[in-house]
């Protein structure tokens, strides 16, 4: 029998803000502004050009109640080069736009299927192929009910069965749950593939059958890390072939520094070039947070001469001379050795004494600003990760502060 | 932790030396410069660097050069058993660590075993002397706080100052309710970027309502449009209609005047048709008339009908006409032909010479015979003649000689003088003159004859036989004329020769001739007088010669002439037989034969000629008879035919005019029936035009027509009205109303249209800027860049935020570090503290605190306030010791160390000394002790307690004695606490070494 070839895109989360961006300059910002659109723009380029049998869209399209009409215009007009290229489009609506916003809907062309709010089954024919998709959208912002008991197991085998969902397995706490689901739960159900979204990492979770979070379209913010895009899926009911297609224009990365032997500041300033460019070369342009590793006593005190900010307000200002562009957003050293410091049985019982805080202890602390009335509502709720920074970053404080006041 | 073993490469006076330590207590003993403090300062020195060159603080490098440093061989909880080994290297010395795991660290692993204790925290609660015991009364509760946070002497202030800091930092960053601090301007800035979004979003979300309102703002202009227009049509009609009104009731009236008219109809073009029709009528009845009048005088003209048969007769007469032409000019020209016969006749008579009605010629013998007898005379008179002939032309010749001469002789006479002259001329006159002037008379006769007559003879006949001819168109005629030419010719000549009447007027002539012609010979004479002599003898001599030949000439011709004379009688005797009475020349005979003949043939011709006009006249009377019979009136023969023809002509023309009239009288019948039939159809016509006009006769007819008129000029009015739309926009709806009612209701509508415009001005102004609005936000890009505006100074704030809860938690850590210690760890502290006090001073003291002021103070037990100066020397280190014990108490977690004491208790008394052991002996198993010191006693004032000699180890390098003599049972009763099998073997391991020298050297 045939194979089918179709797309798998999710999280477009088109004109979504970016998050946690800071001192990017301008040009930069607009080029990471109208990346979600570039990013877009390659995907439906992509259909066009090898006109798969048809797109699916797994969720959040929009990047919520804020989204832009441009957002909307844009994937309306995207969605309209694919009716012209009579590409069927299958969208089901996420937690960022689902069904219940009361945002402005724009019409689609008649090429895009939106699937409704409870689990719907949508036969199509492709080449004398049946193949049927199973989805639904997302009725209101949280869905924490298992959505995925709703799927029909499929029981004729000569039917491609491709389940959509929108929704993160159960018992990941990193990500806010909704329709939860397990893996063992998608195999059961007995489709093709499972074509998922809402997780903006590119992951599969499975193999025969495929259950694939195929990541979002382009990284928003320096969590959402390296080469973002779709996947160009191949189904003949035996084998899947997956193609990812990067379609990331700026891309997010960690890029790490060995430090070893840095000894002079222009030594340090041409490592860290040379590992940006490399990126660069390899993924365009990017927002990177440089790692330094290996760094050594004497490196730490080539850094030490002068704050860390001004390092890498130095470093952005060589890395913005670039093409593509990079910006550095972070510099982060991996000690390898605790710090020392003067005082440091003192440091160390006040390091105890934060270690020794609850959780509810922590937000105590923190209550001045996070539960600040005004403040608190622009500010992330903590995470035990966050906190965990906070308590790196205090040591760190500690530590240095107190090496200055010996 | 606690310390296993020391193996000394080189530290002071110590080379090569290796010490087992007791996880309990051990007394170090040595006697003064033993070494103990080198001992306790290379325990100090390999756990926390060699002191800097420059450094107050002793460096025990050998001073043979031997190797610096040694091993510290450790027993930790948390990272169990481990040598650390310090060598020569950076001043500090080169430090390793070596784990049981077989991995090895460096400096930071060593740091991590002394919990990042420096030297000074460690020395401040750990090792201690009797001197740093002493202390105590500087001891002020942040001292306390240093110690117990091992925070050396600048430790707490540089704490409280960063967290002084901190605060500091905090507040620039962040104030609940301040407005200045960095974060509070950004959340200044935030809010008023979120106040902004929210109006961007509202901008956003005001896109669908918009859209919405567009539409239904279109919808509402489309409405309001068609009222609108509605409106303007109504407005309109009325304004037409009353602009319609006065044509209205123009119509109206046309209308009312159309009922009023019951014509209807009328014949199309009727009134033409009509008077048309009877003008046709009339002149068919005026052409009636015409015909019956003509018709009439036909019929009186057909009373007289001609008659046929005469006609015909005359018809057949006239076509004979030209024979009774030809008769009476055959008639005529046989007359003619008689008379010219006869004449003929007559000049044959004539020239024959014979009288008229002599029969002789008509009867004589005419044959060839009779020719031929004469013939045969005559031959013979011809040759007598001829013979003649030659004798006269030979006599002619000779006469023509003579003559000559004889002229050359008168003209010589003519020379000879006058009188001879006249002689002369008399002579030639007697002699000649008359024949000469016969001569010339005849000559000049027959010149003239000649000229003049035959031509005229000639022409007359000629023209005459022309005519003649040419009329009768008969040769006979011709042939006549020329015989009468002839005729007349030769009786002319005849006339001509037998004419003397003219011989007067020729000798008139003569005579002039000679006149003149004496005139010039007399001019001439005188001129030929001289020659006149000689020539004439001459000329006479010829003269006579000639004569004489001549004379010959004549006898000869009288002979002949004779001859001739007899021949003639006897032809003369000839024709006399035939009434001939003159001979004819000779000549002629033939001729004369020919003639008689012809004399013959013309008497027959003649007597023909006669017969044939007896016949021609009688013809002629018969048809004079017939056509006489027919002519009215006696006519005259030469007229008869023209009379006859008049009268066939108008005869002819009488019947024409008679059969025409017949045709015409039958034509007219006709034209009358038709003229009639055109007659009554006019009249039905005309009947059928009043009939469609449905009136009754001329008058209705025309009354109809004017009504018709007016009728159709009204409809027509109507019609072009109607066409012409003059009345457009009168509506039915607006009859009813007064000029008045529908001004006034224009004035509403325009009212309502005014009040329409505006409310859709309105609308469409809403609309644009709707339109513009709407199209504004879909290019708008102001809320996404605000948005990511917003997101950034989120970031912002997120990152001020965690500098701020970072500083936040460091000084909260620092504060709640410094609370704890306040207001648990203190108390808990100065709690054992006062224990041990207590118990060390037997129950004298009861309280160890801390003073308002911060400094420490013990009450006794009677309640006593004790400031620490105010203890004894002894007390003061006993409370100064319970505060150490317990401050490594309560560090038991954070900084499991052993204490080293350098013989502090040398100022306790037995009491306070045991009670000290006691305690030493009950902490033993949680905490090592290593007791330096040099006084022998205390070695045995532990029960359980491993004694070292150090004085031992510098006599024997290399060896390391031990100088515990309790044996294993002892050595083993002081390992209750470690139940665990492992670290039995451990220590088993590490004891085995303990013997054997280190290894690695």
């Amino acid at each position: 029998m045939a194979s089918i070839r179709f797309i798998h895109a999710a999280d477009l989360h088109l004109d979504s803000p970016f998050k946690g961006m800071t001192e990017l300059p301008q040009e930069m910002l607009e080029q990471l502004r109208e990346s979600t659109f570039a990013a877009f723009d390659q995907l439906i380029n992509y259909a066009v050009e090898t006109k798969p049998d048809f797109v699916l869209i797994v969720g959040d399209v929009y990047d919520g109640e804020e989204r832009s009409l441009k957002a909307q215009m844009r994937f309306q007009s995207g969605m309209e080069k694919l009716n012209d290229a009579a590409i069927p489009v299958f969208v089901t609506y996420g937690n960022h736009d689902h069904l219940n916003g009361k945002w402005t809907r724009f019409a689609l062309p008649a090429n895009v299927f939106e699937f409704g709010g409870q689990v719907e089954d949508v036969c199509i024919d492709i080449r004398g192929r049946r193949v049927v998709l199973h989805g639904f959208s997302y009725a209101e912002r949280h869905i924490k009910e298992r959505m995925i008991d709703s799927y029909p197991v499929a029981e004729d085998r000569d039917v491609l069965h491709i389940g959509l969902l929108h929704g993160s397995a159960a018992g990941d706490e990193t990500h806010a749950v909704y329709a939860p689901f397990t893996i063992a739960d998608l195999v059961s159900k007995r489709y093709d593939y499972w074509a998922l979204g809402h997780i903006h990492k590119r992951q599969i979770l499975h193999e025969e059958p495929m259950v694939v979070y195929s990541g979002n379209l382009q990284g928003r913010h320096r969590n959402e890390r390296g080469s973002k895009g779709f996947y160009e899926v191949e189904l003949d009911g035996h084998e899947t072939k997956l193609n990812f297609v990067s379609t990331s224009s700026v891309v997010f990365e960690r890029v790490e520094v060995s430090c070893k032997g840095i000894q002079h500041a222009n030594e340090w300033f041409s490592a860290c070039m040379e590992a940006i460019d490399s990126f660069t070369y390899e993924n365009g342009s990017a927002i990177v947070e440089i790692i330094l590793t290996d760094v050594e006593e004497m490196t730490m005190e080539l850094f030490s001469q002068s704050g860390m900010d001004e390092w890498l307000h130095a470093l952005r200002e060589m890395a913005a001379e670039k093409e593509p562009f990079a910006f550095v957003q972070k510099i982060h050293i991996v000690q390898t050795s605790k710090l020392h410091a003067a005082y440091e049985p003192l440091v160390e019982s006040v390091l105890q004494q934060i270690d020794s805080w609850t959780t509810e202890q922590w937000k105590g602390i923190l209550e001045d600003l996070y539960g600040h009335a005004q403040a608190g509502r622009f500010l992330d709720r903590l995470h035990s990760e966050d906190l965990m920074e906070i308590r790196k970053d205090a040591e760190k404080l500690l530590y240095v502060e107190m090496s200055k006041l010996k | 932790m606690f310390i296993k073993k020391l193996v000394i490469y080189g530290f002071g006076k110590h080379r090569n030396v290796s010490l087992d330590l007791e996880r309990g207590v051990n007394i170090v003993y040595g006697i003064n410069e033993a070494g103990k403090t080198t001992l306790q300062q290379f325990i100090l020195q390999i756990l926390f660097g060699f002191p800097q060159k420059n450094s107050v603080l002793q460096r025990y490098e050998p001073k043979n050069g031997h190797a610096f440093g040694g091993q510290l061989h450790i027993e930790d909880d948390t990272y169990g058993s481990c040598i650390i080994e310090r060598v020569a290297g950076k001043s500090a010395g080169n430090v390793t660590v070596r784990f049981e795991d077989g991995t090895t660290g460096g400096n930071e692993a060593l740091q991590a075993i002394l919990r990042q204790y420096d030297r000074t925290s460690f020395e401040s609660i750990f090792s201690f002397s009797l001197f740093q015991l002493q202390g105590l009364e500087k001891m002020t509760e942040d001292e306390l706080n240093r110690l117990l946070l091992a925070s050396g002497t600048t430790g707490v202030d540089a704490l409280l100052q960063l967290e002084k800091q901190m605060e500091k930092e905090m507040g620039e960053l962040f104030k609940k309710t301040g407005r200045n601090p960095v974060m509070n301007v950004r959340l200044q800035e935030l809010r008023q970027l979120e106040k902004e979004l929210k109006e961007e979003r509202a901008k956003v979300d005001s896109y669908a309502p918009k859209m919405k309102r567009l539409n239904e703002v279109d919808e509402e202009i489309e409405q309001l449009q068609k009222a609108y227009a509605s409106l303007q049509a109504d407005s309109r009609e009325t304004a037409m209609h009353l602009q319609a009104m006065p044509q209205l009731k123009r119509m109206r009236s046309i209308e009312n005047r159309l009922a009023q008219l019951k014509t209807t109809k009328f014949p199309r073009d009727g009134i033409r048709r009509y008077e048309m029709l009877i003008g046709r009528k009339e002149e068919a009845e005026a052409k009636k008339a015409t015909y019956l009048s003509e018709r009439q005088q036909l019929e009186k003209r057909l009373l007289d009908k001609p008659d046929r048969k005469m006609i015909d007769q005359m018809a057949s007469l006239l076509s004979r006409e030209s024979e009774w032409h030809n008769n009476v000019a055959l008639r005529e020209s046989l007359i003619e032909e008689k008379r010219q016969l006869l004449n003929r006749k007559h000049r044959l008579l004539d020239r024959i010479g014979i009288r008229e009605g002599d029969s002789r010629l008509s009867e004589g013998d005419l044959s060839i015979k009779q020719e031929e007898l004469l013939h045969e005379q005559l031959s013979e008179v011809n040759e007598t003649e001829r013979q003649i002939g030659y004798v006269k032309r030979q006599l002619e010749q000779s006469e023509a000689e003579w003559k000559s001469y004889e002229r050359e002789w008168q003209e010589n006479e003519r020379l000879s003088p006058s009188p001879a002259e006249e002689e002369k001329v008399e002579q030639w006159h007697a002699d000649r003159n008359k024949y000469l002037e016969a001569k010339a008379y005849i000559q000049l006769v027959e010149q003239k004859r000649r000229n003049v007559l035959p031509v005229l003879a000639i022409g007359a006949v000629a023209v005459a036989a022309a005519i003649t001819g040419a009329i009768l168109q008969k040769i006979m005629f011709i042939v006549i004329g020329v015989l009468m030419a002839a005729a007349a010719l030769y009786v002319h000549q005849l006339q001509s020769k037998n004419g003397s009447d003219s011989k007067k007027f020729a000798e008139m002539k003569r005579l002039i001739a000679t006149y003149d012609g004496q005139v010039e010979q007399l001019d001439d004479l005188f001129e030929k007088i001289r020659v006149y002599k000689e020539r004439k003898a001459n000329l006479e001599l010829q003269l006579r010669k000639i004569n004489q030949a001549m004379q010959v000439l004549d006898a000869e011709l009288i002979a002949l002439t004779d001859e001739r004379k007899r021949l003639g009688q006897s032809v003369n005797r000839f024709f006399e037989q035939y009434g001939i009475q003159q001979l004819p020349n000779s000549g002629v005979v033939q001729e004369l034969f020919r003639m008689l003949r012809e004399v013959q043939e013309i008497k027959r011709d003649v007597e023909e000629i006669d017969r044939r006009i007896a016949v021609l006249s009688e013809k002629t009377t018969m048809w004079k008879k017939e056509i006489s019979s027919l002519l009215p009136n006696e006519v005259p023969e030469n007229l008869l035919f023209n009379v006859l023809r008049q009268e066939y002509t108008a005869l002819v023309a009488d019947e024409a005019a008679y059969s025409e009239a017949v045709i015409r009288f039958d034509a007219i019948g006709r034209k009358l029936m038709e003229i009639e039939q055109i007659a009554a159809s006019l009249q039905q016509q005309i009947r059928q035009l009043f009939d469609e006009a449905n009136a009754d006769g001329e008058t209705g007819f025309y009354k109809a027509h004017e009504d018709y008129q007016e009728y159709s000029s009204l409809t027509r009015q109507l019609a072009d009205m109607t066409e012409n739309k003059t009345c457009q926009g009168a509506n039915k709806a607006f009859e009813h109303f007064t000029e008045f009612e529908l001004e006034q209701k224009i004035e509403d509508t325009n009212n309502a249209i005014a009040t329409m415009e505006e409310q859709l001005h309105h609308l469409q102004q809403e609309k644009a800027s709707l339109a513009y609005e709407t199209d504004q936000l879909l290019s708008d890009d102001t809320m996404q860049k605000k948005r990511q505006l917003f997101e950034m100074k989120k970031a912002e704030f997120a990152e001020l935020s965690k500098r701020w809860a970072t500083v936040q938690v460091v000084s909260e850590g620092i504060k709640r570090t410094m609370d704890e210690l306040k207001e648990k760890k203190l108390p808990e502290v100065m709690k054992t503290a006062e224990q041990f006090f207590k118990r060390l001073t037997g129950g004298a003291y009861d309280t160890l605190s801390i003073s308002e002021k911060g400094l420490f103070q013990a009450i006794d037990c009677t309640g006593r306030q004790f400031s620490i100066y105010e203890l004894s020397q002894a007390t003061k280190e006993q409370a100064y010791l319970s505060l150490r014990l317990s401050l490594s108490m309560a560090m038991e977690e954070s900084a499991p160390f052993p204490i080293i004491m350098d013989d502090p208790f040398v100022h306790f008394d037995e009491t306070r000394l045991s009670s000290m052991i006691t305690i030493m002996e009950e902490r033993k198993n949680a905490q090592q002790f290593i007791y330096f010191t040099c006084h022998e006693s205390l070695k045995y004032a532990w029960t359980d307690a491993a004694i070292l000699n150090v004085s031992e180890l510098g006599n024997e390098e290399g060896m390391l004695y031990d100088e515990k003599n309790h044996g294993a049972p002892s050595w083993r009763t002081g390992r209750p606490l470690l139940a665990d099998q492992t670290i039995d073997e451990r220590d088993h391991a590490t004891r085995k070494s303990v013997h054997d020298p280190y290894p690695a050297r």
